[in-house]
């Protein structure tokens, strides 16, 4: 090759620019190659994240059983245990094939979910509400449902993961030409050794209890009867009549052993009376009255021995509460509803009468009626998960996370826009050649990885100390407020005021005055009361330190704040005269809302709660000596 | 920069390095680019990589034919590509000194004007083949394709550059010893 080109070429070369500060150079190259080195850490590290995590969820969520359905899943073939709470989860994954023994089943609208014994939920998604109720052994193990509302019933173990269909099998409301129809509101029952499930239903010719098969997945027996099954004796189904007061044990044999009668007539005199045996077949427990019959009446439950009839012990009064469903195992188990339609408590009476919440369920599921398996009670109680207390924590408000999230990545795309926009500013600026940034494809892509681990991080921050808090739910009052003051309380005349019943009592001037207000905190995070009604002139409300019962109220520890732990209650207390009075006679000063100012996270606000009946103190006599202490 | 043969690692030994080496790497991206600005910016570019990864080439010796790897390589590829088109003036920009004279600087402007219309490849080439002196086996290496691509590679270069300046064509004859290096 010619040496000419090679002369011209470098001859060109001398017209390089010349590098006149090259230790700025090097120190500005350095820089950004360090700049570049710490990016590409970062962004390798973030790509291998985003791998190691798309490999989590697609191992742990995906297919037909993912793993993470597990989670929850109890040891055993026999539950032992029930949990203290049943809260916000995410997610709810479908009930495995083999979870162990579960505690119970619980509906939300308009299906039902399977809950460990430590709380953790499952759905099932081929149970329906609006078909008949599911059941589920005493020992937690075996599950029977209808399909939908047309069936197969479908029986299945949760310890082995065999499954049984039994075919002609529909619900009440399904359809007529089936063989066997499976009654909407009245449980089922397997026998102890989990072999055979009794069912109230119906066959072409009337009512009757069906028996099931569930090894065989056949119907095996069917007694026409007028009365409910409520349990089993051994191999002998129990029924229940409510009209003639008599328990009947149907022996696998033809035949029908004699009614037992049970004695007494307080525990049975409504319609909604439902009983169920107990684990061992001893003893059947009646429940009886309720809001169905009389609202607002107490319940009765009645602890029957199965063999005499006679009451193993006097007849125990129930807080006044709507029974779903109960179950019989040492104690009877039922659920309750709180306010509204919504179940908020698993509540456990014995046969001493003694009564005690078992399990709290968070108001915000929207929990209806619950199914418990028996034994589950009479293990101990087991606190939430760790993964489901932290999911509860991170993703429990899902709905708040979503709209800050919403938010916060609206936001991110207008930040980058307004960069995007910057860059191309820049790009027409007459030395843009040399004084522009590279905005390489890869530079973009981390971009949007940073904008989206700060947006995200931005999210969390702000969801928990504002979104949050904001969507936390209030305190609510769900009894009558007390006086304080014992004399207030029995001089107490019922009245009206502000169009609504009263409870009014008399002015007694310069003497402490006021009631007590017993508030839950029905959400999932602790509530401080830092105060009362701002606009007053003289807050003067405490908050007790425990709670307590209406008997215990006055004579708690009171302080100017306190905290009421999620799903606790305390006492509020608001002192009404002690700071003003009514001079007038016939005037009177009467209080329907209790304003309190309540501290959540970094947020404060205040809460209005009604009173019923409004609290009234009126000046009833003339104007007397006391008075002039106004 | 070097004490025995190592190189330091830090950044005292890539300052050693710019300082002694950003002339010649000028040099050399002006001639791939055509234009004064983008040379600087070449180098800037093909110093921060070699900067990102510093400590690695500095440990492994001499850090030059990483940094003109890049160069070249950054010359040919995406480079350039990702950035604005930038139209080449008609003319170089007067050099500040050494007036030759008018023969010399007409051939300048002639070749300046010619090595902008060929392509960053073709380019490259002959930059590689008759700046550097490379053999067409370190060429390749350098751009990282085949030797018979160089060979076709320097072969249109020629031919276009004699299309375009004819009145340099007698400097760009092949000379057929050169192949056998």
């Amino acid at each position: 090759m010619s040496t000419d080109l090679r002369a011209l070429l470098r001859d060109l070369a001398e017209d390089a620019p010349p590098i006149d500060n090259r230790i700025a150079l090097a120190d500005t190259s350095y820089a950004a190659g360090r700049r570049r080195r710490t990016l590409r850490r970062f962004e390798f590290t973030s790509a291998a994240a985003v791998v190691v995590l798309t490999a989590l969820f697609a191992g742990l969520f995906l297919g037909s059983a993912p793993l993470a359905a597990r989670y929850g899943s109890s040891g055993g073939t026999s539950v032992s245990g029930y949990p203290t709470h049943i809260g916000r989860q995410f997610p709810v994954l479908p009930l495995p094939a083999k979870p162990g023994p579960i505690a119970g089943l619980l509906a939300a609208g308009d299906h039902w979910w399977a809950v460990s014994p430590n709380g953790h939920r499952w759905s099932v998604p081929e149970m329906t509400s609006s078909s008949a109720d599911p059941v589920v052994s005493a020992d937690g193990r075996m599950l029977g449902y209808l399909r939908g509302q047309f069936g197969p019933y479908v029986i299945r173990d949760l310890v082995s993961g065999h499954t049984k269909t039994v075919a002609n099998f529909s619900s009440a409301m399904g359809a007529s030409g089936d063989r066997y129809q499976v009654a909407l509101q009245t449980p089922g029952f397997f026998s102890a050794d989990d072999r055979l499930l009794a069912l109230n239903g119906w066959v072409r010719d009337g009512q009757a209890v069906l028996v099931v098969d569930a090894t065989a997945g056949t119907v095996t027996r069917t007694f026409s009867t007028q009365a409910f099954a409520v349990g089993w004796a051994g191999t002998s189904v129990v029924t229940l009549d409510t009209a003639s007061r008599t328990a009947t044990e149907l022996p696998p044999s033809v035949g029908a052993t004699s009614p037992v009668v049970l004695a007494g007539s307080g525990a049975m005199t409504g319609g909604q009376t439902a009983g169920v045996v107990n684990a061992d077949g001893s003893t059947v427990v009646t429940l009886a009255g309720g809001e169905f019959d009389n609202p607002g009446t107490l319940q009765r439950a009645a602890f029957y021995d199965l063999t005499t009839g006679q009451l193993r012990a006097p007849t125990h009064v129930v807080p006044p509460a709507a029974v779903c469903s109960y179950t019989a195992g040492r104690d009877l188990v039922y659920t309750r509803r709180g306010a509204g339609d919504s179940v908020t408590a698993v509540a456990r009476v014995a046969d001493t009468g003694l009564v005690s919440t078992a399990t709290r369920l968070d108001p915000a599921l929207g929990a209806g009626c619950g199914i418990w398996a028996a034994k589950a009670f009479d293990g101990a109680a087991r606190s939430p998960l760790l993964l489901d207390r932290a999911s509860a924590l991170l993703l429990g408000s899902l709905t708040e996370v979503v709209w800050g999230a919403s938010i916060l990545l609206l936001l991110g795309v207008l930040l980058w826009l307004i960069r995007v926009s910057a860059r191309s500013h820049d790009r027409q600026a007459p030395n843009a050649a040399r004084e522009r940034r590279r905005w390489s494809t890869r530079r973009r892509v981390t971009t949007v990885v940073v904008v989206l681990v700060c947006t995200s991080l931005a999210m969390v921050v702000l969801a928990y100390t504002v979104l949050v808090p904001l969507a936390t739910g209030d305190l609510v009052s769900t009894q009558s407020p007390l006086w304080l003051s014992a004399v207030d309380a029995s001089n107490a005349k019922a009245g009206a005021a502000q169009g609504a019943p009263a409870t009014v009592v008399e002015q007694r001037p310069g003497q402490q005055q006021g009631f007590l207000v017993r508030l839950n905190n029905p959400t999932d995070r602790a509530q401080t009361i830092i105060g009362g009604d701002p606009s007053a002139t003289v807050p003067a409300i405490a908050v007790s330190t425990t709670d307590g019962t209406e008997a215990q109220a006055r004579g708690l520890t009171y302080r100017r704040s306190g905290t009421i732990p999620a799903h606790e209650y305390r006492w509020v207390r608001q002192l009404q005269t002690s700071m003003s009075c009514i001079n007038l006679s016939g005037g009177s000063m009467s209080t329907s809302t209790l304003i309190v100012r309540v501290q959540i996270g970094w947020t404060q606000r205040s809460v209005t709660i009604a009173l019923s009946p409004v609290l009234e103190i009126a000046s009833l006599t003339t104007v007397g000596p006391g008075q002039t202490k106004c | 920069m070097s004490i025995g043969g190592a190189v330091d690692q830090g950044p005292e030994g890539f300052r050693d390095f710019v300082v002694a080496r950003s002339p010649a790497l000028a040099r050399t991206a002006y001639l791939l680019t055509g234009d004064r600005g983008l040379a600087e910016d070449l180098v800037q570019e093909a110093l921060t990589r070699l900067a990102s990864r510093w400590s690695k080439v500095a440990a492994g010796g001499d850090p030059e034919p990483y940094v003109r790897r890049i160069l070249y390589t950054c010359a040919v590829d995406g480079w350039r590509r990702k950035r604005p088109r930038e139209v080449l003036h008609a003319s170089p920009v007067e050099p500040a000194a050494s007036v030759d004279g008018a023969e010399q600087v007409t051939q300048r402007v002639a070749l300046h004007t010619a090595l902008a219309k060929l392509t960053a490849r073709q380019r490259a080439v002959l930059v590689l083949r008759f700046f550097e002196d490379r053999t067409e086996a370190q060429t390749a290496a350098a751009l990282g394709c085949s030797v018979s691509t160089v060979k076709s590679q320097t072969r249109h270069a020629l031919q276009r550059l004699q299309d375009l300046s004819p009145a340099l064509a007698a400097s760009f004859r092949e000379d057929p010893m050169e192949d056998a290096r």
